[in-house]
């Protein structure tokens, strides 16, 4: 008895024949449509990853060189200048009681003048 | 149902964009989807939702379907998927399927078509989730033991054992309980 196939008729959604064929090519419109959205959004994210990547890779390394070379060289400037900072050698001088000599007092002073 | 040779070459003109693939896909499955979804969802309408939105993801997402003949089967999980969360979200509308107002008979159905209606899907509705899925395929869709087999990535020999037990159930269940100890 129980090889008898159930009546499942009320359940048929395909009763109203055109009504079931407008869903069926809707149904199809709507999934063309969000894979062809989904796609083209899909490629431009590739497309622009690829480039963008290497852009910041690009930008990452030349950052990592200008760090590299640019600090060894400006520490010594700037120890160098203040050596021959006018103010420097003056306050210097002032606070271990030097002496010096007229020719040094005027290249200093003359030094300072020049770099003005 | 088509057969997975002609399934897997609509699917792979689908994946080349051809409108008529889509087409011919969605007239090929919809139903099957809708059958499995109401095995889920209980209520007609609902079905038919979860059916559509299933079938627009699946499309949405083709290239996902890495062996195109097994099409039927990568579907029906995305269905089963769609139902559960819309059931999730039915219960948090605190809607139950019994209580809801019934669809308005199809045209062509009988007067008492909702009742029956109602009557069916409560007796589905206490079926196991792969009973109902087979009885629903098997004698509403129409498939075959091997189809549903390939569908559900069951034996053949399973879907035959499970559409017996899901019509004994129906039966009981349509009979009324004095009818439930004959088979006993």
């Amino acid at each position: 008895m129980s090889d008898d196939k159930i009546d499942l008729s009320v359940l048929d959604p395909t009763h109203d024949g055109p009504r079931w064929e407008r869903l069926v090519v809707a149904v199809a419109e709507r999934g063309r449509a969000a894979r062809r959205r989904r796609l083209t959004v899909s490629f431009q994210l590739v497309a622009w990853l690829r480039p963008a990547l290497a852009a910041a890779a690009c930008l990452g390394l030349l950052g990592g060189v200008a760090i590299a070379t640019s600090a060894p060289s400006g520490a010594t400037p700037t120890t160098a200048s203040a050596a021959d900072d006018p103010a420097f050698v003056l306050a210097a001088w002032a606070a271990t009681s030097e002496r010096p000599d007229t020719a040094e007092i005027l290249r200093v002073l003359g030094a300072s003048h020049g770099t003005d | 149902m088509l057969c997975t040779d002609a399934t897997a070459t609509l699917v792979v003109r689908a994946q080349r964009g051809e409108a008529a693939a889509f087409e011919a896909l969605a007239r090929a499955y919809l139903r099957a989807a809708y059958s499995v979804a109401l095995g889920f969802v209980g209520r007609p309408a609902d079905a038919e939702d979860v059916a559509q939105d299933a079938l627009v993801q699946a499309f949405e997402h083709l290239d996902s379907c890495r062996e195109p003949a097994r099409f039927a089967g990568w579907l029906l999980q995305i269905v089963r998927n769609r139902a559960r969360n819309g059931l999730a979200s039915r219960k948090l509308r605190d809607v139950p399927a019994a209580e809801a107002p019934s669809d308005p008979p199809a045209d062509g159905a009988p007067p008492d078509a909702g009742a029956l209606r109602r009557e069916l899907c409560a007796a589905l509705g206490r079926l196991g989730a792969v009973p109902r899925e087979v009885v629903l395929l098997h004698d509403l869709e129409g498939w075959t033991h091997a189809e549903i087999a390939a569908g559900l990535d069951i034996s053949e020999v399973m879907s035959r054992q499970h559409l017996f037990v899901a019509r004994r159930a129906l039966r009981r269940a349509l009979d009324g309980p004095s009818a439930g100890g004959e088979d006993e």
